[in-house]
């Protein structure tokens, strides 16, 4: 009988033991869309944070930015010329100029094209 | 003689004033070429070793800008580098490219005898040479670029290998046997002038 039981017991140990195992290994990637926004500004407010050197408050939190659209891409949008915003998806039906609010992770600055840019957006309103 | 020597000097100045336009021409005249760029370009890069859980990424925005003279930018910023496995893709920012202090991964040269003129349909290579900085280090590379022109899109592609090592960026034991030595880095980029 207690044989019986310790390798009841030292199965159950095992078997948790790789179930938090593959857990901690194979973890969920974070999903941006379900997450609420850190930071909600506009394009150029964006910008403000790597000028004044603040970019630890952005870089790879959940944003939402506010803009019209400047530019259309297959897969990306640019806001108000400062921020770019691509998608895990291809995009359409977008118009030049029309307002949007968009969410998504904070990658950086580049200095190529001076834009902030943030990747696995998705569409607020 | 005397006398000539004023006019002398004045043609002189004459001549000093034409190379200051023609510099100044030439100057706008470069400012004026002709720039491909895209801010949606792609990097993949894989360290996998067979038998063990592929290591591997992509970025789908990197940045990158030719010049009609052959001159060559890119710009990745490197959170952008997107892994299967999320642990994965946080022990490589946090660990190895830590990129919270080295955000970025640059690359900026030159192709070799580049003439935008040149391009057609056909795919056609050239040299690239140029410098890979990132995680604070930099490194010489020289590489083969495929070229090919359709519709005014250049379509650039390349691909070389870069070590860890040449970039202080320090793998430990326990995973050195998992992850390769040498980085096998492809890009695709789609130039386009409306920019």
């Amino acid at each position: 009988m207690s044989k019986k039981l310790k390798f009841v017991v030292l199965f159950f140990f095992l078997f948790s033991g790789t179930y938090f195992l593959y857990n901690y290994l194979y973890q969920n990637h974070r999903n941006i869309q379900l997450e609420k926004a850190e930071v909600i500004v506009s394009a150029e407010g964006l910008i403000d944070f790597f000028k004044k050197n603040e970019s630890e408050k952005v870089l790879n939190k959940t944003l939402e930015v506010k803009g019209l659209i400047t530019e259309i891409g297959s897969k990306s949008l640019t806001i108000d010329h400062k921020v770019q915003c691509s998608f895990n998806f291809e995009i359409k039906d977008f118009k030049i100029d029309q307002k949007i609010t968009v969410k998504g992770r904070c990658i950086g600055f580049d200095e190529l094209f001076e834009i902030a840019k943030i990747d696995q957006s998705s569409i607020i309103k | 003689m005397g006398v000539r020597r004023p006019f002398r000097k004045l043609k002189t100045m004459k001549k000093n004033i034409f190379f200051l336009l023609l510099f100044i021409f030439t100057i706008s005249f470069n400012y004026a070429q002709e720039r491909f760029a895209t801010k949606s370009g792609m990097i993949n890069f894989e360290a996998s070793v067979p038998s063990f859980e592929e290591v591997k990424a992509t970025h789908n925005s990197v940045s990158a800008i030719l010049k009609s003279n052959g001159d060559f930018a890119s710009l990745a910023l490197v959170r952008g580098f997107r892994f299967k496995v999320a642990l994965m893709e946080e022990h490589f920012n946090e660990s190895y490219i830590e990129s919270s202090k080295y955000p970025k991964a640059t690359f900026s040269g030159k192709i070799k005898d580049f003439n935008s003129s040149e391009l057609s349909g056909v795919q056609k290579d050239y040299v690239l040479l140029g410098t890979v900085s990132m995680h604070g280090k930099e490194k010489k590379i020289e590489t083969t670029v495929n070229l090919k022109e359709i519709d005014n899109i250049i379509y650039l592609t390349t691909s070389f290998t870069l070590r860890p090592e040449d970039f202080d960026i320090e793998i430990p034991s326990i995973v050195s046997n998992k992850i390769a030595e040498e980085i096998n880095i492809s890009t695709y980029f789609e130039l386009r002038t409306n920019f």
